[in-house]
């Protein structure tokens, strides 16, 4: 049936209106539910301070989570009741929304009596800042509409619609990773699960471990979380014949004292960047490993990317969890023609750990692939985002010369460690191996274990179609620690060679192997998680 | 065609100067810097770490008494004193292993006298580690200050409590003398020179 432009023009106006003011009807439900969960929030902090006399922390996230509940429910049944959907997908898409709320609700807080503010003022501002982005959140991805709107044409009506309209895109392609986000929250439950179960144990060491109340997940801040920690506040030290934070790269400690800045401690600071760092990170990897391999080989890599034994790491106060994301991000817009973002993310990844400098091989051979498309505009930035982690690492080394005398200082500080680049270092870490049992160092024989598990992976990714670029640079990450004479944590430095993932899942086609892998992966994450105090990773 | 080619490569280089210099710039006013003071005590150590001492004049509770002290192992040294007493130093740890006659006719000994005297004993290596132990402990505290005609720097080793002191020549950053202050013992003590730590000669500590 044909129609006429004024019968067109009132359809569109009237979905505009509809639109409005749903988006309005919504906004002040949701306002409303928020007041109550505002007074929940505040009631069940006092019960549980007063009656109980619980540590502030534990009060405030009892009261945080009481709240959310509140939310939650009023909103599914009221605010978004002509949205059903899953509660398996709506929960944890909610409880992220309102975990980015709290997080701005905080970081505004604590901005405001930075600047002197009252602190109550400074709440009430912070609430009111971190309800358009859980109010955006919960409707579009949360509460997301069972239907696809019809286009709107013409100058929308209210500021909520325009924002909405901005940010649907945005919100469709969220949802599209709910499944990597399940996976990712799973792992980390095993992980920080087992980590809390271990200190309310206070096995194996009750002396290391803080009270768990005060201090829960402290020991996801042992071994080189507690040197990150140190750059962050003393910056960079040589004290000469000693173990000095120069051998950690600085951006995962600029980060945390970032953090610090908005009132987190660097420990809660490190452990947040960590693991959204590594939810990037995995949503990276399946954007980059889909370039690579088919969809399911894709999905599968990043589920054992999720449930990697060595995986711990990632939520650790370390700076693995971004810099996998750095790595696999800069891969990304590389393969996209995006050479200015990618560059950047190169640079980044380099100067939070050293593995990100051989990411000038595979963007080098992506922009020798893109050459001939490119015009000479486009050819230029290929070539500096080719060279960007390179010069990364040359503007590392300037640094270190100024503030330590030394521009291979990160370099020098692994002798105090025991660890000097030789060419006879893979002679030296052999023998090393070899000698493991009568030198007590056992777990060696664990990171000897992972070096091969992963040359292993390497090869099958070549055989998955992995480029060849990304494979020698996963080789070099895995081989080259080997010449600073020791396997030592090998398992750990492998953890950011991409295609190992790939190469998994190239192996666990079949529907078997696949199960098998995921439960023995789940179980292996959980006990290894369990035994970081025993052994550095 | 060659112009476009140096026009592409001029280009590339100065976006990685750039990039570079953006990447230096983020270090700069992103990593905090260490103190002048931590810098000094980091010279320090180096020196330390390459000399050694031979033992000191000490001046202790109105006593004056002459340490000399050879080292052993490694982080591990024997301080004589010349009243018959010896110490026995490891690492950071000290005990006594021979008494004097006359320290056994003291009615009540300072508890903490035997820490007092391997302190002023001037042992680099003990120096060294108490100074890195300040260090990694954020305790750093240096004021410079005349010694007689010197002109030297005085170091806090530890966290004050007790204060001991080490005076170094500001030139050289050679201990030249020490200081011991607690509730119950204080002295100080004229080091005697140092020597290279690989030179000939007796073993100092």
């Amino acid at each position: 049936m044909a129609v006429s432009e004024g019968q067109h023009s009132f359809e569109a106006l009237a979905a505009r209106r509809s639109g409005a003011a749903s988006a309005r009807t919504d906004l002040a439900r949701f306002a409303a539910v928020g007041a109550s969960g505002y007074v929940v929030n505040l009631a069940v902090f006092v019960l549980l301070e007063r009656s109980l006399g619980r540590p502030h922390a534990l009060c405030a996230t009892g009261a945080f989570v009481a709240a959310v509940v509140n939310n939650y429910v009023w909103n599914r049944l009221w605010t978004f009741q002509r949205r059903p959907g899953r509660l398996s997908r709506q929960v944890p898409s909610f409880v992220g929304v309102s975990l980015l709320g709290l997080l701005v609700n905080l970081a505004v807080l604590h901005l405001l009596i930075a600047l002197g503010f009252p602190p109550l003022l400074g709440q009430a501002v912070g609430v009111l800042a971190a309800m358009p982005v859980t109010f955006l959140g919960s409707r579009l991805w949360s509460f997301p509409a069972p239907l696809e709107r019809a286009p709107v044409r013409g100058r929308v009506d209210t500021a909520v619609y325009r924002a909405e309209t901005r940010l649907a895109a945005a919100g469709e392609r969220l949802a599209r990773y709910t499944w990597v986000i399940r996976w990712w929250a799973f792992s980390r439950v095993l992980v920080l699960g087992s980590a809390l179960v271990v200190q309310a144990l206070a096995w194996p060491r009750a002396s290391w471990y803080p009270p768990v109340l005060e201090h829960p997940l402290a020991l996801l801040g042992a071994w080189d979380g507690r040197w990150y920690r140190m750059v962050a506040e003393q910056g960079y030290f040589v004290v000469p014949q000693h173990q000095s934070d120069t051998a950690f790269f600085p951006l995962f400690p600029i980060a945390l004292r970032l953090l610090g800045a908005l009132g987190l401690s660097l420990t809660t600071g490190g452990l947040i960047l960590a693991n959204l760092g590594f939810l990037v990170g995995l949503i990276a990897l399946y954007e980059l490993a889909r370039t690579w391999v088919p969809e399911q080989d894709a999905r599968r890599a990043v589920v054992y990317a999720a449930l990697f034994p060595a995986g711990f790491v990632f939520s650790m106060v370390y700076p693995e969890g971004i810099v996998l994301a750095l790595v696999a991000l800069a891969g990304v817009f590389a393969a996209r023609g995006r050479w200015i973002t990618a560059g950047i993310f190169a640079a980044l990844a380099t100067l939070a750990r050293p593995e990100g400098v051989f990411l000038v091989l595979p963007l080098a051979a992506i922009a020798v692939g893109q050459w001939r498309t490119l015009d000479e505009r486009g050819r230029m930035w290929a070539s500096w985002g080719a060279l960007a982690a390179p010069t990364a690492l040359i503007a590392l080394c300037f640094y270190e010369y100024r503030a330590v005398q030394d521009a291979l200082a990160f370099s020098h500080a692994q002798l105090a460690w025991g660890r000097w680049t030789s060419a006879d270092g893979v002679v030296r870490a052999f023998t090393e191996l070899e000698h493991a049992s009568e030198l007590h160092r056992e777990w060696l024989y664990r990171d000897a274990a992972f070096c091969a598990v992963y040359l292993a992976c390497l090869a099958l990714a070549l055989r998955a179609g992995v480029p060849k670029s990304w494979v020698a640079a996963g080789a070099l990450i895995v081989l080259l620690p080997l010449s600073s004479g020791s396997f030592t944590s090998d398992a750990r430095f492998g953890l950011l060679a991409l295609p190992v993932y790939c190469g998994l899942a190239f192996a666990a086609r079949r529907r078997w192997l696949d199960v098998s892998l995921r439960v023995a992966g789940a179980a292996m994450l959980a006990a290894s998680s369990a035994t970081i105090l025993l052994h550095w990773p | 065609m060659i112009v476009r080619v140096v026009g592409r490569v001029v280009g590339v280089a100065a976006l990685t100067v750039a990039l570079g210099a953006a990447a230096y710039g983020l270090l700069e006013v992103g990593v905090t810097h260490a103190s002048a003071d931590e810098r000094l005590v980091a010279r320090t150590l180096s020196v330390l770490q390459s000399t050694r001492g031979s033992g000191a004049v000490i001046t202790l509770d109105g006593r004056r008494l002459v340490a000399t002290c050879r080292a052993r192992h490694i982080g591990n040294a024997t301080v004589s004193l010349d009243d018959g007493t010896e110490l026995h130093l490891w690492r950071t740890h000290v005990s006594r292993v021979a008494t004097s006659s006359e320290r056994e006719l003291l009615v009540r000994e300072p508890a903490d006298l035997v820490s007092a005297e391997a302190n002023l004993a001037g042992s680099h290596d003990l120096y060294s580690r108490e100074l890195t132990a300040t260090l990694l402990g954020g305790h750093v505290d240096v004021q410079a200050t005349r010694l007689g005609s010197r002109s030297v720097y005085a170091l806090r080793l530890g966290d004050g409590s007790p204060l001991v002191q080490l005076f170094v020549e500001r030139a050289s950053l050679l201990p030249v003398a020490a200081r011991y202050v607690s509730s119950t013992s204080s002295g100080t003590s004229d080091l005697v020179a140092a020597t290279r730590l690989h030179a000939g000669g007796p073993s100092g500590c």
